[in-house]
């Protein structure tokens, strides 16, 4: 039978006169109960129960310890108190023996309230996990997110042969700095017209001679699939060159606001 | 481009050391005060004198372990910011696997494998929960109506100027 138990026994502040240890058989475990009386001044107005929990299978034991259960100094309502702990109904008699029993002991209404409870937090806290993980998903592998929008125009732009001459090779994009040296961020805005979603977009490249900077915007077609609607970079030195990588505005489809039709 | 004049990598590694041996020695104050608190002998000079001395034992050590993984990961992200030639989620998620995998890399392959998916899932978490204010906000400052003229960069409309009508 294992001795107990923890801080408390060892730093002998605590008197550990009163211990009595109970054997019952749980359905595959051996469960003993000690019981330390924790304040002596007052006696028997604080107590705590513990079980060492030996597991038959693994051999390994466990020490579990109830809350401090407080009573008052009147010892009838100490005596005589059932306590549920570990699957047993505990009963301290005026002789100053343990019962243990294994009776169901009715769950009080308090108890099924805070149940329901934790049940709320956890619900919520899965809950709220499950948004963030479909916006992470989304913005990795939806082909219409500002990510992969961004991944596949940085691809075009170091493709194409006059963006390579003017910035040199390697290229790198990055958008939007952060003050904590981040620069994943690219700023892009969603918008709306005629009924048709538009993306437009900014980010920054960087070759090994000079610096750009990207703007694009991407339209949605009849199959929901967006397109470039325009696309240039915009070195950063003093011309100010533009690199006109592709622009779609004055397709029939592309246009949206249609300039000469009012003549 | 002053503000973009410099390169935030090589340095952001010291930057995120420290930031994350500071984070690590005020939050593992806070958590071990109340544990040494709770854990002392009863009485309140005792339990504040228990208090302090597990901060002055445990606090530095969760500080150190804090820097380390700050500043792992964010060297591994600045070696992928390198080789990607790219700034993008992905470079933080795949940073925070390798780093909780290297970092348990003592503990032999299954540890390495599971710490590996807890650094990944967390860091995602924290990329999502970046996506997700972002995008909050944007809808919160969403002009209602965008009147968004086409950048001048790409000249006028072809034919502008023949096509002009003749007053």
């Amino acid at each position: 039978m294992s001795k107990l138990i923890g801080p408390f026994a060892r730093r002998k502040f605590l008197s550990c006169s009163k211990i009595r240890v109970f054997e019952a058989l749980c359905t595959d475990t051996v469960v003993t109960f000690d019981v330390v009386k924790e304040n002596t001044l007052k006696s028997l107005s604080y107590c705590r129960f513990y079980s060492s929990e030996k597991k038959k299978t693994s051999g390994l034991t466990k020490v579990k310890s109830t809350e401090m259960t407080k009573f008052s100094h009147t010892k009838t309502e100490f005596f005589g108190v059932h306590h549920h702990f570990a699957g047993c109904s505990l009963k301290w008699t005026r002789s100053g023996n343990l019962l243990t029993s294994y009776q169901d002991i009715p769950v009080p209404l308090k108890e099924t309230a805070k149940t329901a409870s934790y049940l709320g937090v956890i619900l919520a806290g899965v809950g709220v996990t499950a948004v963030i993980f479909y916006q992470v998903f989304r913005e990795l592998f939806s082909s219409k997110s500002p990510n992969s929008v961004y991944t596949t125009s940085l691809k075009k732009c170091c493709k194409d042969p006059r963006v390579i001459d003017s910035l040199g090779e390697p290229i790198k994009g990055f958008g939007e700095e952060t003050r904590r040296g981040r620069r994943r961020h690219v700023s892009h805005l969603f918008y709306e017209r005629d009924g048709i979603n538009f993306l437009r977009m900014k980010y920054y490249i960087q070759g090994s001679r000079k610096r750009g900077t990207v703007h694009l915007e991407m339209r949605e077609n009849d199959k929901g699939d967006f397109d470039y609607r325009y696309l240039f970079v915009q070195l950063d030195d003093y011309p100010r060159n533009t690199i006109i990588i592709e622009d779609n505005r004055y397709d029939n489809q592309m246009s949206f606001d249609k300039p000469f039709d009012m003549l | 481009m002053e503000e973009y004049a410099r390169e935030p990598c090589p340095w952001r590694i010291v930057d995120d050391c420290g930031g994350a041996f500071t984070m690590g020695a005020i939050g593992g104050a806070i958590f071990q005060s109340i544990k040494g608190f709770r854990n002392a002998p009863s009485g309140m000079n005792r339990r504040f004198l228990g208090s302090l001395s597990a901060i002055k034992q445990r606090a530095p050590i969760i500080a150190g372990n804090f820097a380390i993984w700050g500043g792992m990961f964010s060297t591994i992200d600045c070696t992928l910011v390198h080789f990607r030639r790219k700034e993008d989620p992905w470079n933080s998620i795949i940073s925070g696997a390798a780093t909780g995998g290297i970092l348990a890399a003592r503990n032999g392959l299954p540890a390495m494998a599971g710490s590996a998916v807890i650094g990944g899932v967390l860091l995602a978490i924290i990329e999502g929960v970046g996506i997700l204010f972002t995008r909050l906000s944007a809808e919160q400052f969403k002009p209602p109506n965008p009147t968004l003229e086409d950048p001048s960069q790409l000249g006028p409309p072809p034919g502008f100027h023949t096509q002009q009508p003749n007053y």
